[in-house]
């Protein structure tokens, strides 16, 4: 066996770091942080911006929920078990009742919206937070009132840069807006140009192929009010999507993604749920519905909303349902399952994040004391 | 001992290539198989642009860098893949052989020792063979996705080059991701779920002093009720040691026990 250690300790020693890299990644992020102790090298490696790109670029990683709170709870449901931890805020509320609020998640980013103009960006992966910097709203000169402000957060593959985005409709008889943008890589805001379309509705924007969408009413076309604006982050323009064509009527709708892909919520009855996915981005003609029937849930009331999250492993869709209630549905069995929803309550807010190392800074700025090379 | 890989189909002609290993093994294998090996390929490309005549079969390709053993394994791995030149299966045979390939891969595992995974990866690596680096580099992560920062040094020879009080920083700061996690599993039990330490085995330790001594009321000779055993088959250290009993009768049979 002689001859075999002696193999062994040659090819141990030759092992190279991007090797040691493909195999790093593809462990979770809590098992990477302690993993930076081993050496300086691995310190460095782990650390690096690309490290982290390469991870989320190659290996398909679980979405989670994070239910907010008065704490945070981070959840991973694998089937039916859930394993649910507590966290603190990373910003300490200044008093109990501010409003905290999930306005934007990319790339295990979350963007928190704590108080009316404070923005958090955190990484409940790594624990890192940072308050970004402040922008005035730039008031047209005939109001100086808001009628709604909304956010949304993503990705610009093309500039490798984390973008937010500040759309701030005025209470004037033409609904101007202001929209601002945030570059992460700059750590700057500036002003683009103002939405075009009328009044987005009061959700932030949902992030479907690096750009993001929101959902917009047109009063005057009464058969088909509803149709997606969107905001390409790597252009910064606009550019608006068509909806499927629907049984016209009483309806109210809502956007959301799952798996990557756009889709359109309508609530056609009590009971009847219609989930549409635009399987092909950009072509209407790929809207494909399937409708949920929701069971009778005791305790609720008239109408129940319900709330897509998002997609588990095995395609199952997590939903909320009537704010206190999670719930697994399976579209190929059509059986609803409840979930166990340790740490949700009416007030909670819910969002979904993968795990990743993405930092919530520019990792260039000054005092960032590492070098790696990857 | 020379290596001639089995032909599964030996009506059909497939040629073959002979591969050299580190220690002058030769293995005859099917083109379709070493084809995997990207290094291979290239080399067999080149030789083949160079001299029209010659064919795979009596070129010899050296893999300076690859040991035997370790080729054996890749290769028996490289014809568990579905092959690029064979005709498409049906849905059902599909899943059959997905199945078998996957059984075989456990049964790989299971018998693989850490110290090879190395090997196998470092060779996948030089060969080029995405297949076999890509199902080797998922086992070595499942392998050291629980292990304490110390195996995971030990394991791939890596020095510590840390100060004790830079790493001590680091433990402190990060506190909570080497702790286990409180979490809520289904249901309202509350588990904390404990670090995996490993344990290593020391092996046998000569000349400690002073020898232990075996404690007055301890076993140690013939066994009462069949002689043939000699000695007690298990022995550990320590005095006083809580043990659990039912209460029916205590440990000693005594009425004073509580």
């Amino acid at each position: 066996m002689e001859k075999n250690e002696k193999q062994r300790n040659r090819s141990l020693s030759k092992l190279p770091l991007d090797l040691i890299g493909s195999i790093l990644s593809r462990l979770p992020v809590k098992c990477l942080l302690q993993l930076k102790c081993v050496c300086r090298a691995w310190h460095d490696l782990i650390s690096n911006p690309k490290f982290a790109k390469y991870r989320l670029k190659h290996f398909i990683i679980q979405e989670k929920l994070m239910l907010m709170e008065h704490f945070l709870y981070p959840v991973q449901y694998d089937g039916l078990n859930s394993v649910v931890e507590e966290l603190d805020y990373p910003v300490t509320p200044s008093s109990v009742y501010v409003f905290f609020n999930i306005v934007g998640s990319c790339n295990g980013l979350l963007l928190i919206n704590p108080k009316n103009d404070a923005l958090v960006l955190w990484n409940p992966s790594t624990r890192e937070a940072r308050e970004l910097p402040k922008s005035p709203i730039e008031f047209p000169t005939r109001s100086r009132k808001c009628l709604s402000t909304v956010y949304g957060f993503g990705y610009d593959s093309f500039a490798d840069d984390y973008k937010l985005v500040r759309v701030v409709t005025f209470a004037t008889e033409r609904f101007e807006t202001e929209v601002k943008l945030y570059s992460l890589g700059t750590n700057s805001w500036k002003r683009i140009e103002d939405f075009p379309y009328s009044v987005p509705n009061k959700s932030d924007g949902i992030l479907v192929n690096g750009a993001l969408h929101w959902l917009v009413y047109l009063e005057n076309d009464l058969v088909c009010p509803y149709f997606v604006s969107y905001l390409d982050l790597a252009e910064e323009k606009y550019g608006w999507l068509e909806l499927p064509d629907y049984e016209s009527g009483q309806s109210f709708c809502d956007i959301g993604v799952l798996g990557g892909c756009l889709h359109m919520y309508r609530y056609v009855s009590d009971i009847i749920f219609e989930v549409w996915s635009m399987r092909e981005y950009g072509t209407t003609e790929s809207w494909t519905k399937f409708s949920i029937i929701v069971p009778h849930m005791t305790g609720l009331e008239n109408f129940v909303h319900v709330k897509p999250l998002c997609l588990t492993e095995k395609g199952q869709i997590i939903l909320r349902v009537g704010r206190k209630k999670l719930v697994m549905y399976n579209p190929k069995e059509e059986l609803f399952r409840y979930l166990r929803s340790h740490g949700l309550s009416e007030n909670s807010v819910v969002g979904t994040y993968v795990e990743s190392l993405v930092l919530p800074y520019n990792f260039d700025v000054p005092g960032g004391q590492y070098h790696a090379e990857w | 001992m020379s290596n001639t890989s089995e032909n599964p189909n030996p009506s059909s002609s497939s040629a073959k290539m002979t591969l050299k290993t580190s220690d002058n093994e030769l293995f005859e294998v099917e083109e379709a198989v070493a084809m995997k090996f990207c290094t291979v390929k290239q080399y067999f490309e080149d030789e083949k642009d160079s001299d029209v005549a010659a064919r795979g079969s009596t070129t010899v390709i050296p893999l300076p860098n690859v040991h035997s053993a370790v080729l054996t394994m890749l290769i028996s791995y490289g014809k568990k893949l579905p092959q690029s030149n064979a005709v498409a299966d049906n849905h059902e045979e599909e899943e059959t052989k997905k199945k078998e390939r996957k059984k075989y891969e456990q049964g790989l595992l299971k018998n693989l020792m850490p110290g090879e995974l190395l090997d196998l990866i470092s060779a996948a690596n030089y060969l080029d063979f995405k297949e076999g680096l890509e199902f080797f580099n998922q086992a070595l992560a499942d392998h050291i996705q629980n292990k304490s920062v110390e195996y995971v040094r030990k394991f791939f020879g890596i020095k510590n080059d840390y100060e004790p009080h830079e790493e001590e920083k680091y433990r402190e700061e990060y506190a909570w991701a080497f702790e286990g996690i409180e979490c809520w599993l289904i249901g309202e039990l509350k588990q904390f779920m404990a670090k995996t330490k490993t344990l290593d085995i020391a092996g046998t330790l000569l000349g400690i002093k002073p020898a232990l001594i075996v404690a007055s009321f301890s076993v140690r000779g013939l066994n009462s009720l069949d002689s043939n055993i000699l000695k007690p088959e298990m022995i550990a250290p320590g005095e006083n040691i809580l043990a659990a009993w039912i209460n029916a009768i205590g440990p000693t049979g005594l009425d004073s026990n509580t």
